[in-house]
């Protein structure tokens, strides 16, 4: 199925679009699409702007056919549409919070601290029974930290990389 | 896009519904045979893609039937003719456009423009 269809489909599912009307409608574009390529043409050329943006494209649609409400289309719904971009933020934060921890507790390694040029000083750490004495951070601190270094990057990435692929797919 | 262009586009977006109801009235089509009839007659300046909200709006409103009809290569097509209803807003719709035409004919027809170089 194109991949234009397929995104007018996702999005009629996310408004709820009764099932009849979206086997309907994509059945329906799925012919012009069909036919417009067996004369060479593109997507593009087939729809002309409205294949920039399948997600506005298949709302007023389904708005023009009145099978969402036409409010749907408005306000609530275009923000909606960002939605799962908004909802990525609190991953994205959780897992960059996660690195900077994980980076300061891992750059206390003896080898780090003297690879970054700070050998003496010590962010985190324990005190030991004197009360006096730094003694720095555990073996089982250091792995912890170093853990979450690598799950927050993993996370950085992730998001990241689910965001650029929503913003193409969107656009594709 | 070039300003004579875009006056095109907006005018033919503006009796779009008529138009597609008048190509369906000569004969029943399914969508991208619309266009095609569309583009067939000069007027393809408008986006092919918002024939379908166009489409769906008639629908709603009672002004189009459909029928589908199996193809042999692909999904069966759905064919839109004009209702009664249809028909009678294509009738009025008509008569607005010979109006607003012969008015607008009365005033830029009479002008020559001389644009010096």
């Amino acid at each position: 199925m194109n991949e234009f269809v397929q995104a007018c489909r996702k999005e009629w599912k996310r408004l709820r679009v009764p099932d009849q009307a979206v086997y309907e409608m994509a059945s329906e574009l799925e012919v012009h699409l069909g036919e417009a390529q067996a004369e060479g043409l593109t997507t593009v050329q087939a729809l002309g702007p409205a294949a920039l943006d399948p997600r506005s494209f298949a709302q007023d649609w389904a708005e023009a056919r009145g099978v969402i409400p036409s409010g749907n289309g408005t306000d609530e719904a275009r923000t909606s549409r960002h939605a799962p971009l908004r909802g990525l933020s609190i991953p994205f934060t959780l897992s960059g919070l996660a690195a900077l921890v994980g980076a300061v507790i891992a750059s206390q390694r003896p080898t780090w601290r003297h690879f970054l040029g700070y050998p003496h000083l010590r962010f985190v750490g324990s005190v030991t029974g004197q009360g006096s004495y730094w003694a720095g951070p555990s073996v089982e601190l250091l792995k912890t930290g170093t853990l979450l270094l690598v799950l927050g990057i993993i996370g950085l990435i992730a998001t990241s990389a689910y965001r650029l692929w929503t913003r193409r797919s969107a656009t594709a | 896009m070039a300003v004579a262009e875009r006056r095109q586009s907006e005018l033919l977006r503006g009796v779009l519904d008529l138009c597609l109801l008048a190509l369906i009235e000569a004969e029943p089509a399914y969508g991208y045979e619309m266009t095609k009839r569309l583009r067939e007659r000069g007027l393809a300046m408008v986006g092919e893609g918002s024939i379908y909200p166009l489409l769906g709006r008639l629908e709603r409103d009672g002004l189009v039937e459909t029928y589908r009809l199996e193809s042999s290569d692909g999904p069966p097509r759905k064919y839109y003719r004009p209702s009664r209803a249809g028909q009678r807003v294509l009738r009025r719709g008509i008569e607005e456009w010979q109006t607003a035409r012969a008015a607008i004919d009365a005033m830029l027809s009479p002008l020559e423009v001389e644009v010096e170089p």
